[in-house]
């Protein structure tokens, strides 16, 4: 039976569909036979990143409405032989998510996949309702900021009351805190928060911190999940996270400020 | 703060900000105010505003027509506004302004004591007409509305509403104390403020004197 884990956060442009390409990317490298599910009706992003977006035909929309089958839809990644993507549509009709609609592609996936990761966009609306609502474990996607701290916060409100296993009374949807675009140097500098007052408010377990990194952005230019790219900060970082989701044990990196040797502390330079 | 007439609003119902006005306040000052109420939250939310007895009528309609024209720029969703019991203007524009109180119920039901384990997130409410006990934490914009006394073994970040039918002896028992709102029994206070060191996510209880003012002291 494949375990739904939806990526999400409230608030827009925290790293949701990075997280979401990553997180997928990792999971199909370690074995595990994955999907992963743009729901960001309207703006289809995920493609993108996942390098795939002109071999999207038929997307979510046209299953759920029946115009294509799961098959016709499901596009295979490039690099990676368990790892398959169902691309947003671009239309407007965000009532296209129908709960009904979603469920049933859900159980057909559930029926292939170990794994099927649900990239919520942003907000409370329809949409990121959808993607959550079948959950049966949920990365809370957030910045070092209070902004989108609060609104990782009001998530959290949403899976545990309004889920369907909330609403069900089951066992409750868990819950992992993924920090991204972390910046040890400015949080040293008081500009953003610390990881220690990120969880002295939300009080959930951290999964993962991904640090800020230029690498995000070149990766996403190239159509390659940013895990792909080999050696860098990013890349451990989301490979840490998928070991430490899979049970093992693997202590932060890049998390504390580069120690600036005296000579530099001495005449400067940043 | 009187409580009568009854129910004007549910406060219970709304995600609001609570905005300090002063008599000597500007433009500036309303407008620093805002773009730091924004950078808090991404979502819409209502303004409550706590007008200074001192302020006159014009005053008043000066202020909450800037006020407008800056939440406007702000993208606030501002549907209607709260105020207390100095407000003198009762509409903004075309925004009502209403007199925020307490849903007064007449008739305060058996009262069982609800328990809860989990944390209360950002935009839950969670109500019971007895006592209520939290073992965990309550998040900023959380709110907690007991017809009989709140426990909260936690951090305490929310907003906390005891005495909801009116019941004056109803407390607030707190470990970690910095709510963002407190009310007994209709009397309400925004602490919007730095709370003083002896308090601040100190163990501490909320109750109404005898001449129905609201009391926090450290435990
Ligand atoms: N670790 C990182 N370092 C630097 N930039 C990053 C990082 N993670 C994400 N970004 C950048 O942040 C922006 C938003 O990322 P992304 O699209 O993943 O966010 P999102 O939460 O899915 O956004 P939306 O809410 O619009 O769906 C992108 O420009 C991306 O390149
Ligand atoms: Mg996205």
């Amino acid at each position: 039976m494949a375990k739904i884990v939806v990526v999400t956060s409230g608030k827009g442009g925290v790293g949701k569909t990075t997280t979401s390409a990553s997180f997928a990317t990792g999971l199909a490298l370690r074995g595990y036979k994955t999907v992963v599910i743009d729901f960001d009706i309207g703006l289809r992003n995920l493609d993108l990143i996942m390098g795939c977006e002109r071999r999207v035909v038929y997307d979510f929309v046209n299953v759920i409405s029946g115009d294509a089958t799961l098959h016709q839809a499901l596009i295979k990644d490039k690099n990676c032989d368990n790892l398959y993507i169902l691309a947003a549509s671009q239309t407007k009709d965000k009532d296209a998510l129908t709960e009904e609609g979603v469920q049933k592609v859900l159980d057909d996936l559930a029926k292939d996949f170990d794994y099927i990761v649900c990239d919520s966009p942003a907000g409370i609306e329809k949409g990121a309702f959808m993607a959550l609502y079948f959950a049966d474990e949920a990365l809370v996607v957030t910045n070092p900021e209070v902004s989108s701290v609060r609104d990782s916060d009001r998530i959290l409100g949403i899976l545990s009351s309004k889920s369907k296993r909330a609403v069900e009374g089951k066992e409750k949807v868990k819950e992992h805190l993924v920090i991204t675009r972390y910046n040890p140097d400015r949080v040293e500098a008081g500009d953003m928060l610390s990881i220690q007052d990120i969880q002295d408010i939300l009080r959930i377990p951290v999964l993962g911190v991904v640090p800020e990194s230029k690498d995000v952005l070149q990766a996403s230019n190239t159509g390659t999940p940013a895990i792909n790219l080999k050696g860098t900060t990013v890349s451990e970082a989301y490979t840490d996270l998928i070991a430490r989701f899979l049970g093992e044990d693997k202590p932060m990196r890049y998390t504390t400020a580069e120690k600036k040797g005296l000579l530099k502390r001495l005449f400067g330079g940043n | 703060m009187t409580i009568s007439p009854p129910v004007k609003i549910n406060l219970a119902s709304f995600d609001y900000y609570v905005l300090k006005l002063s008599p000597d306040v500007n433009i500036g000052q309303i407008q620093d105010k805002l773009i730091h109420l924004r950078k808090l939250d991404a979502f819409g939310r209502y303004l409550v505003i706590e007008f200074d007895g001192k302020l006159n009528h014009e005053k008043q309609s000066e202020i909450v027509k800037l006020l407008k024209a800056e939440a406007i720029k702000l993208m606030f969703e501002l549907k209607f506004i709260l105020a207390n019991e100095f407000a003198l203007v009762k509409t903004i524009g075309d925004i009502p302004v209403v007199e925020l109180a307490l849903n007064l119920k007449s008739n305060p039901i058996a009262n069982s004591v609800l328990r809860i384990e989990d944390p209360i997130r950002s935009g839950i409410k969670i109500e019971n007409d007895g006592d209520i006990i939290i073992l965990n934490l309550v998040s900023h914009n959380a709110e907690v509305i007991s017809g009989g006394s709140i426990h909260v073994y936690g951090d305490a970040r929310g907003r906390l509403v005891a005495g909801r039918y009116g019941d004056k002896s109803a407390r607030i028992f707190v470990q970690k104390f910095n709510p963002e709102l407190i009310s007994i029994a209709g009397v309400y206070r925004a602490l919007d403020e730095k709370l003083p060191e002896h308090l601040l996510n100190k163990p501490a209880q909320v109750f109404l004197d005898d001449k129905d003012r609201l009391n926090v002291v450290a435990l």
